[in-house]
């Protein structure tokens, strides 16, 4: 049992009796971010495009990537459809999101008559390759 | 009233600043943190046609997930090098594949499908579970 330690509770809770903790020093790991960012990619009507960050962090980091479909305004999380030659229905726009050790590259695919500017929006963490860093 | 509370604000950002937006804050009493629970890599062969499934274990109901892992093309018949996020998907007129991520009661389920594939395929991933749940 340790003997030292920091503890932060929710509001309304009593820190010294309660599990619902903020923070606590016992905690394994919490996600930090390294990097935010954000970019944008023109896809020409019924096209792909793809654009990459290099981030050379020498290791795969975990990431949450979000991208805006241009033609209804709604925020998607990115998902991998890299190989789909046939688009699915549901979508419009799709963005596949593939991390390295030294680049994360943003694929997009436009199944529209017309150009498109695709928004995309990510987080890239400190976490990486299934280990705490 | 909250009697009682800490507050941890970013580099160059004051404590006192009340109108602070949340993001400038690393840590608030009001706002729980991202915990991980458990993490960890995986190797796994896969073979269908039809779905297949990768169990890790784990003590928590319908906790947060995130995973990532190898795709496999089954058209060109090609495992990538870099790691795409669960979920993954390949649709065909008469070919499908897919790659999901199923967080459940006690467990985390790799699910695997190709409608094709009549051999083993080895994937790699990495995962990080978090304590917070879904439900």
């Amino acid at each position: 049992m340790p003997t030292y330690g920091f503890k932060v509770a929710r509001l309304g809770f009593n820190v010294l009796t309660t599990d619902e903790l903020v923070f606590s020093s016992e905690f394994l790991d919490s996600f930090k971010i390294k990097y935010s960012g954000s970019t944008t990619v023109v896809v020409p009507a019924g096209a792909t495009s793809s654009t990459t960050y290099v981030h050379n962090y020498g290791v795969r980091p975990s990431f949450v990537v979000y991208y805006k479909d241009p033609t209804d305004n709604k925020y998607l999380l990115s998902s991998g459809n890299n190989n789909s030659w046939w688009i699915l229905p549901s979508s419009n726009i799709y963005c596949t999101t593939r991390v390295a050790t030294t680049t994360i590259t943003f694929f997009i695919r436009n199944n529209t008559a017309s150009q498109v500017s695709v928004p995309i929006y990510f987080d890239l963490f400190y976490e990486a390759d299934g280990e705490i860093q | 009233m909250d009697t009682y509370g800490l507050k941890i604000t970013v580099e160059g950002e004051s404590v006192l600043d009340d109108s602070l937006e949340l993001n400038k804050y690393i840590m608030h009493s009001s706002y729980p943190l991202l915990e991980v629970y458990s993490y960890g890599t995986f190797t796994n062969n896969f073979v269908g046609p039809g779905e297949d499934t990768f169990i890790i274990n784990h003590d928590l109901e319908f906790p947060f997930v995130l995973v990532y892992m190898q795709n496999y093309d089954g058209i060109s018949d090609t495992i990538s090098s870099e790691y795409y996020q669960l979920d993954w998907s390949t649709a065909g007129a008469t070919y499908e594949n897919y790659a999901e991520a199923r967080t459940g009661d006690g467990t985390l389920t790799i699910v695997f499908n190709d409608s094709n594939l009549n051999k083993f395929v080895q994937l790699k991933g990495f995962y990080y579970i978090f304590k917070n749940i879904l439900i």
